[in-house]
């Protein structure tokens, strides 16, 4: 299955700000993390911190993604 | 009063915001301002501002961008929690995005209540949460072409 991924701030140095990724049906957020370690190591750390989101709506490492799902990745936060 | 009324005036005293453009605090208490209630004795208006100088560096501009629809978001439940807990007449969070120089305000928080102890309180919070909890992002560029990602907030 494909999905879409939309990462900001500092991720944005490592990836594209928008990208599709293959992964196997029944991937975890986790896998789809895990897999974006794979393609650039130096994200790891950066990945790890991140959280994730799907429709607006925080989700856990264990949420099972869909094909076509539109991934958000978060770096820690940092306004004001 | 009917519930009903009083639903939709709780709705209309919170206003949270991703702003590209310069913020404007009379534009922040004028939105809020059919909300602010007579009952309200405290009314605190917090502006979060781009120091010129950071970490020893000289700040040449920072840059912040969102995920916009999940920091309006956060930012409106961090309010609803702060307006049920202190019992605010109205409350208000502008965050700004884009690129912004020394001595702008990147941040508006506007809480109002009975008595400054509770207008004052709640306004921490609420930049508290925000600044951590919201999908908001900081690049520190420095005047000699640096830059760093900007980390929680620490103070």
């Amino acid at each position: 299955m494909k999905i879409r991924v939309t990462v900001f701030a500092r991720l944005k140095d490592f990836f594209e700000p928008e990208f599709f990724v293959e992964l196997p049906a029944g991937s975890t957020v986790a896998t789809a993390i895990a897999a974006l370690g794979e393609r650039r190591p130096p994200a790891r750390d950066v990945l790890a911190a991140s959280r994730a989101a799907l429709d607006e709506t925080f989700v856990p490492p264990q949420h099972i993604l869909n094909d076509g799902a539109e991934l958000f990745l978060l770096p820690p936060s940092s306004g004001g | 009063m009917n519930l009903q009324s009083h639903t939709a005036a709780r709705t209309d005293a919170l206003v949270a915001q991703i702003s590209a453009e310069p913020l404007d605090a009379a534009r922040l208490l004028g939105l809020l301002e059919g909300a602010r209630s007579v009952r309200c004795g405290g009314l605190v208006l917090f502006s979060g501002e781009v120091r010129e100088f950071n970490h020893g560096q000289t700040v040449a501009r920072l840059e912040y961008e969102a995920y916009t629809a999940l920091a309006v978001k956060t930012m409106r439940e961090i309010l609803t929690a702060a307006a049920e807990r202190w019992s605010l007449g109205a409350a208000g969070c502008i965050h700004r995005v884009g690129t912004l120089t020394p001595g702008e305000s990147a941040v508006l928080v506007v809480t109002a209540a009975a008595h400054r102890a509770e207008a004052y309180a709640a306004n921490q919070y609420v930049i508290q949460r925000v600044k951590h909890e919201a999908p908001i992002w900081k690049k520190e560029v420095y005047a000699d072409g640096t830059h760093v990602w900007g980390h929680n907030c620490e103070h």
